[in-house]
């Protein structure tokens, strides 16, 4: 995708830490271990770019940024059909509602909100909305090393 | 070199300090569905846009989205580093997830119903404003508590809710329910307002099918007022399928209409 959520995420992220670290009367930041699902699409190397152009002056300067990715699963409720990311991918690009980039790029908005999963596809197998995202659409701290 | 425990979650952060781009912002609530809670939201932003607010409205109603219909915006939606921009549409800044999905239905659950209230309200580039409404579903359910903690770390100032009722029986018993949530969570209800209040009749006079004096009992009981009375109009949906000034369709509503920004920007402080 194009690197529109990347930035807002980097930024959000850095911000909160930074709060945090004064908070928590944390002199640095060393490390931070982020997990992000893998329906987010996000460009691991824009969004660490985007990290690295924000820390400069705050707790984080120069702390180590790791990005793990979670599989998806969804798991029907109807069926029980179990099925990924490609499956899922198969369907938004399909077609669907599209957010426009600013660059003139077209988005699914599923990739920055996964919530809406129930909205824009359904189980493969049998065509219900009653299915679960089991993971793979979550963003969130796994991890803060620090130094007081 | 340690570990540090309770890491934060960046994205209710980011969402509280997107909410904190309003210098106002205002809940509205229902106790159950079909009571109109989504049009007076809608009336009421078009009202402070024409006071010269700069206003946001931000439809949480996952489930029941219907601002974009009531003012006639569609998408695509547009986004940049800066997150997604909600859509301009008759001077007032719009979010709502059926601009992001149309008319799909989305049943969303529990966690994820939570989890997409919260990175709607942080991924929206508001711009500064002056008042940001922001549309609940209707009752005492996953998203509301979701939107309060999020206004809950924008904090205090500057926040308040307005309870949209009907004078029926029913529709009290349920409304309670919502004011008392809001009292327990100590959110500052400015007033009720009265909606299906009465219709009125050509040439004069009005009927008032649902009866009345419920929601000026539920206003005694809870210490609050009933900031406004609208009408059961059908000029309303004639307005909104033509596409016109809506919050002017009729001298009742527009009366209406006036009585409620009068008061909800009386009680927020100007």
């Amino acid at each position: 995708m194009g690197e529109m959520h990347e930035w807002s995420l980097a930024e959000a992220l850095v911000t909160s830490l930074s709060r945090y670290a004064e908070r928590e009367g944390i002199s640095r930041i060393v490390e931070v271990d982020v997990a992000y699902g893998e329906l987010m699409e996000l460009d691991t190397e824009i969004f660490e770019q985007a990290f690295a152009s924000m820390v400069k002056g705050t707790p984080l300067e120069g702390s180590k940024l790791v990005l793990r990715e979670e599989e998806a699963k969804f798991i029907c409720n109807s069926c029980g059909h179990v099925w990924d990311f490609k499956e899922a991918e198969r369907q938004v690009d399909s077609g669907g509602p599209r957010i426009v980039e600013d660059g003139g790029g077209l988005e699914s908005p599923l990739h920055l909100m996964p919530g809406l999963a129930t909205a824009l596809i359904r189980c493969p197998a049998c065509g219900s909305r009653d299915f679960t995202l089991e993971r793979g659409g979550d963003l969130r701290v796994e991890r803060v090393v620090v130094e007081r | 070199m340690s570990d540090s425990p309770g890491a934060p979650d960046f994205i209710r952060e980011e969402a509280a300090r997107r909410l904190s781009r309003a210098e106002n912002v205002i809940f509205v609530g229902a106790g159950k569905g079909g009571v109109g809670k989504s049009l007076i939201s809608a009336l009421l932003a078009l009202a402070l846009v024409d006071e010269g607010k700069r206003v946001g409205l931000m439809d949480v109603d996952v489930h029941g989205s219907a601002l974009s219909h009531i003012l006639g915006a569609s998408g695509p939606v547009v986004a940049g580093r800066k997150g997604i921009e909600p859509t301009l549409t008759r001077g007032i800044h719009l979010m709502s997830v059926s601009l992001l999905v149309g008319d799909s239905p989305l049943p969303a659950l529990g966690e994820v119903e939570r989890s997409l209230v919260v990175t709607m309200m942080a991924l929206t580039n508001w711009p500064s404003l002056d008042y940001l409404v922001v549309d609940l579903p209707p009752g005492t359910g996953d998203e509301i508590i979701s939107a309060l903690r999020v206004a809950r770390g924008r904090g205090e100032a500057g926040f308040g809710a307005l309870v949209v009722a009907t004078p029926s029986l029913v529709a009290r018993r349920v409304v309670r329910r919502l004011l008392s949530l809001l009292r327990d969570e100590r959110v500052r209800v400015l007033g009720l307002v009265e909606n299906m209040s009465y219709v009125p009749c050509p040439g004069g006079g009005v009927v008032k099918p649902f009866g009345e004096g419920g929601v000026d009992g539920l206003a005694e009981e809870f210490g609050i007022p009933v900031l406004a009375r609208f009408p059961m109009d059908p000029r309303v949906e004639e307005a909104i399928e033509a596409g016109g000034p809506v919050h002017r369709c009729s001298e009742e509503i527009s009366r209406a209409v006036d009585d409620l920004v009068r008061g909800v920007v009386s009680r927020m402080g100007g």
